[in-house]
């Protein structure tokens, strides 16, 4: 068993020689503190959330039933653009990014993150461009109605509300780009001596990855949504066939970026599942370095598969065998974390509190939507499925399963640590499984709707559709419910929850568990000593 | 830790920074000109 030992530099013995946080609105306009920055990225990803999760509402109330029911299918268009634009930037990213502020700099024992006032910028730059984003909604022409993946000759046609939103995912993505070459910094400079790369928590590396993959995959968006804006606006023909262009090659620049982007979302994801269930095995991770080359070979091959999202673009058939290969080849090293958890729990001594629940949830669930993206790697297979509501059900697998979960395995792990209040265990479990059953009432059936040919993206459906997609609704309205009960568990927590030590749960282990909980506001000003972490 | 050591540890995460900022600017130049010689120039 790995032990953690800090000595000297505990965070509670800091704090006489500092002043406490500001008061007031400015106090979070102005902080620095990453503890700060962490609570508010949290915060604001979970209302993105809830905003996300409303135009998916609106989504499934339209598809409720056959025929035109609630809005305009240019309204629909809209809310699926907006509603993936926003969970993905604005909910999913910002609470990885919550997590990574909290947790890294307690995790290695820094006492911050490199370049705090950066820290202050990258999110503020969020709610702005979050703003931009649902701005658009209210202009001449409305949102943009061309899904997430802004495909010219559409988005190049599109009115003012498609330059809101190119706006918009630029300041999203200079606050990304700002936030990786943050989190790179403060990991390769700022350890306490004695943790070694390879001794490093694994969620730690997860996001030292991520960080590499931000900062690779990022200025490929910003640099197709600034040719999108010259296409529009100021007489280029990048994308427009009629000028020599080809709107083919958006399609590949944008998935040069996307593919990267899933693993933006997963490895962090991976990383605090990789924390939750030592803790609740009572066991060190197995396999530790066969998990850090894992999650590298997964961010290098992600680079090389991008196409596999384009076999009907009259790629040729070398290529499409090409991709095909390199996306089956993703799946050995996810194996092998998915390997190494199942044997972390082996013969563990294991406990089944919320974050493990979701934990397990994860792991089943993930490896579900894994399951389902090799059917969709086999070109031929692809072709039949492209564009239908199979791919749909594959990604909610592995946004949703894979990393809302993971999101909430951590939020409950972390959250004593945060506030220094337990929260109510029975309603955790409640929101578990309410969570869990109507996760998959909403999207299982969405592989059936798939799998007989109902197409995505189109707010009308043939009649034999219907109990499907009834289903689903409903699904989709109670798991909606259910994540407001999430609320409820955290502030009650914050209001009359039991006081916890700062080792909250037993088998946890890591440089965080050594400070008090609630964590001081400022921790490690003298480094650590890091003794122990063997793996 | 000590000033000097502070005044160390900042240089290098203004270096380590500063790589990376070089490496977004690489990445984001390279795709658009690229793309203007595939779309003809």
């Amino acid at each position: 068993m790995a032990h953690e030992h800090a000595i000297g530099g505990h965070a509670g013995h800091d704090d006489h020689e500092h002043h406490g946080p500001p008061s007031g609105i400015m106090r979070w306009i102005t902080t620095t503190n990453h503890k700060d920055i962490g609570s508010m990225y949290l915060w604001f990803s979970f209302i993105m959330f809830l905003v996300g999760g409303a135009m998916a509402l609106v989504i499934r109330a339209e598809l409720f039933q056959p025929g035109l029911q609630v809005v305009s299918p240019d309204f629909f268009n809209q809310m699926i653009t907006l509603h993936a634009l926003i969970m993905v930037f604005g909910a999913i990213m910002p609470a990885f990014v919550g997590f990574s502020n909290w947790m890294i700099p307690l995790q290695i024992g820094a006492p911050d993150m490199a370049f705090a006032r950066m820290n202050n910028w990258s999110f503020w730059i969020l709610p702005v461009a979050s703003f931009l984003l649902i701005l658009s909604m209210f202009v001449p022409g409305g949102a943009p109605g061309t899904g997430w993946t802004l495909y010219p000759p559409l988005s190049v046609q599109q009115g003012m509300g498609m330059d809101l939103a190119i706006f918009g995912i630029h300041l999203l993505g200079m606050s990304s780009i700002m936030g990786g070459i943050n989190i790179i910094t403060t990991i390769l400079n700022m350890r306490a001596p004695g943790m070694t790369l390879m001794k490093m928590p694994m969620f730690c590396w997860t996001w030292l990855i991520t960080a590499f993959l931000l900062i690779a995959s990022m200025p490929v968006l910003a640099g197709a949504v600034t040719m999108l804006l010259t296409d529009r606006h100021f007489g280029t023909t990048f994308f427009n066939a009629a000028g020599g262009g080809d709107p083919v090659l958006f399609q590949h620049i944008f998935w040069f970026f996307g593919h990267p982007e899933v693993y933006i979302i997963a490895l962090p994801a991976f990383g605090v599942i990789s924390q939750v269930i030592p803790a609740f095995s009572r066991k060190p991770i197995f396999g530790y370095a066969s998990m850090v080359y894992a999650i590298a070979a997964i961010a290098i091959i992600s680079f090389f598969v991008w196409a596999h999202h384009m076999y009907v673009t009259g790629i040729p058939l070398t290529g499409q065998l090409y991709f095909m290969y390199a996306t089956m080849i993703i799946a050995v090293p996810t194996g092998v974390k998915v390997f190494n958890w199942v044997a972390t729990m082996w013969k563990g001594s294991l406990s089944f509190e919320t974050p493990m629940l979701f934990a397990l949830g994860f792991l089943f669930l993930f490896t579900l939507g894994g399951f389902s993206g090799l059917v969709l790697a086999i070109t031929a297979v692809d072709i039949l499925l492209q564009e239908t509501y199979y791919v749909i059900a594959h990604f909610h697998y592995v946004m949703v399963a894979g990393a809302v979960f993971s999101a909430y395995a951590g939020a409950y792990y972390w959250l004593p640590k945060w506030t220094g209040y337990m929260y109510d265990e029975t309603l955790g479990k409640w929101h578990f499984w309410l969570t869990l059953i109507f996760f998959n009432m909403t999207f299982f059936v969405q592989h059936f709707l798939g799998l007989a040919g109902m197409p995505r993206r189109v707010p009308d459906y043939a009649l034999q559709f219907t109990e499907f997609n009834m289903i689903s609704s409903i699904g989709a309205f109670g798991l909606g419910i259910s994540q407001l009960l999430f609320l409820y568990i955290v502030l009650k927590a914050r209001k009359s929850g039991k006081k916890v030590d700062a080792q909250v749960w037993d088998g946890a282990e890591g440089l965080e568990w050594t400070v008090p909980s609630p964590a001081p506001y400022h921790t490690f000003e003298t480094p650590p000593v890091f003794e122990g972490g063997k793996h | 830790m000590t000033d000097e050591e502070m005044r160390a540890l900042r240089a290098r995460n203004v270096r380590t920074a500063l790589i990376l900022a070089g490496i977004v600017l690489v990445v984001f130049v390279s795709f658009i000109i690229r793309s203007g010689y595939m779309s003809g120039g």
